[in-house]
């Protein structure tokens, strides 16, 4: 600008493209869940979960497959035992720690955690053909437990978590 | 957490009269010995003692059977009398229901004394964000009746407190007719472990016969034939670190396939480790696979129910004819 002498100004219009109308992009996933339910004390346990997720070029196939793991034994906690209980009086959460509020260990979590990505190649999401991993690791686990409970018991518990009493 | 003073007595005698300064209820001193109970009660702010009594080093962590039976030492760890061969052979249960508790890390330092003296669970004891509790503060009301619920007693509560008694290994020792060695400043005396806890009636602060002063010094288990022939069963929200939903501690002396004799006990349900004696009678000549005669012994359908009221209905059904006895025979390959 100096040597020029004078402002230099310049001006782009830029708009998102219509990709998003024309193509689906989003990452897709089926899960399968098996598990056992104590016919006298009604207690659920997972044995077996199978995923198969389509989601673009998988950059790093140990961390998204150890990503997906971590999903679905958090979602063994939502299936089966979290649960944030609120006194309805005054809104307290009574369990507003570690202590109370149940997360599943390594006990609840199944030694059968079977991950599949289907190959996938979008040219349109963006050039590395890339989708986001992290959401899809918590969609469909419990959905898939609370069927599974279903075939094994006939109840259909509409309301997380499943946990024993709601089995008796 | 409340700044204390840790003292750190040379020997028993003088940690006792320490803490005997103090008085029975909402004591400002207080005794500490593996502290993974206390160090919660601290850090909530739920206890604040102005001095802490170490109790490390002073009491004995010896586990001795003889024919006259077991004698568990106070500062034996959890971890240390679940692994004891001769314990895990002759009183499963015990074993079992130590396994059943807490994690690796905090049985590697709970003490068998703090285990049987360890606080309820409830929720509303472990917040002080509720100002009532009658367990933290007499007279302040039980914000627990009324409220969310599923965690707390169905037997034993009372109209100033439903908190439910926590110990897995208390219930065991109740199944088996265990005492307790207690010493203070005046001696020793022995106390039946059924006896030990009181239950929370009007003084739900007072939740043990010990007096001012007085410590558990070691946990005596009489032999008995049912003794070999016991489990415990832990129904519970997660597979593992977690209190009990209901947990029963079943110890059976076999003539054949015959109960001749049965020794039962509920865990989470109870404001103090419950022993059902009517269930006991019930089963008491019954066949193990005698699934009828099991189901009629499940205990306690009319109290449940009736405490059903302060409970969530979710919680009341824990107990309700469920045949978990039926179900805890099924491990019967433990027990022949």
């Amino acid at each position: 600008m100096d040597r020029i002498g004078e402002p230099v100004e310049a001006s782009v219009d830029l708009k998102p493209g219509d990709a998003s109308k024309r193509f689906s992009m989003h990452a897709f996933g089926a899960v399968f869940s098996e598990v056992a339910v104590d016919p006298d004390l009604c207690e659920t346990r997972v044995r077996r979960i199978v995923g198969a997720y389509g989601a673009g070029r998988i950059v790093n196939p140990k961390t998204s497959r150890s990503q997906r793991i971590g999903g679905m034994i958090g979602e063994i906690g939502m299936a089966l035992m979290e649960h944030s209980v609120v006194d309805p009086r005054n809104g307290r959460v009574t369990n507003a720690n570690f202590a109370e509020y149940a997360v599943p260990v390594h006990a609840d979590a199944p030694a059968i955690m079977d991950v599949t990505f289907v190959e996938e190649h979008d040219p349109h999401v963006n050039p590395l053909g890339v989708k986001g991993l992290g959401e899809i690791a918590i969609v469909g686990v419990a959905a898939a437990i609370g069927n599974a409970v279903f075939h094994a018991t006939g109840k259909r518990v509409r309301e997380l978590p499943i946990t024993p009493d709601k089995l008796l | 957490m409340h700044p204390f003073i840790l003292e750190r007595p040379r020997d028993l005698s003088a940690a006792l009269a320490l803490r005997a300064q103090a008085g029975r209820d909402d004591a400002p001193i207080e005794y500490i010995a593996g502290g993974t109970d206390m160090m919660q009660l601290l850090q909530e702010d739920v206890r604040k003692p102005e001095r802490l009594v170490s109790l490390a080093g002073l009491l004995d962590n010896g586990i001795d059977i003889g024919p006259q039976g077991l004698r568990l030492g106070a500062a034996a760890t959890m971890a240390e009398v679940a692994a004891h061969p001769a314990v895990a052979g002759q009183f499963p249960v015990i074993s079992e229901a130590l396994l059943a508790s807490a994690s690796p890390q905090v049985r590697n330092q709970a003490t068998m004394g703090g285990n049987v003296l360890q606080r309820t669970r409830c929720p509303y004891f472990r917040d002080v964000g509720y100002a009532a509790c009658n367990k933290r503060s007499l007279g302040s009301g039980c914000a627990a009746i009324g409220g969310e619920n599923r965690w707390n007693a169905v037997l034993g509560a009372s109209d100033h407190c439903i908190a439910a008694h926590p110990s897995d290994l208390a219930v065991a020792l109740v199944a088996l007719g265990a005492s307790v060695k207690v010493r203070g400043a005046a001696g020793e005396r022995a106390v039946a472990l059924e006896d030990f806890h009181r239950l929370p009636a009007d003084t739900p602060h007072i939740e043990t016969v010990l007096e001012p002063g007085e410590v558990i010094a070691a946990i005596t288990v009489p032999a008995h034939p049912a003794a070999r022939r016991s489990h415990y069963l832990k129904l519970r929200d997660r597979a593992s670190f977690e209190f009990a939903l209901v947990s029963p501690a079943v110890a059976l002396d076999m003539d054949g396939p015959q109960i001749r004799e049965a020794r039962v006990a509920l865990g989470g349900v109870g404001a103090k480790p419950w022993r059902v004696p009517k269930v006991e009678a019930a089963l008491a000549g019954a066949g193990l696979d005698d699934r009828a005669a099991l189901r009629k012994a499940a205990p306690c359908r009319r109290p449940a129910a009736r405490c059903a009221r302060r409970r969530s209905r979710a919680a009341g059904r824990m107990i309700l004819p469920r045949p978990w006895i039926a179900s805890a025979s099924r491990s019967r390959l433990r027990w022949t």
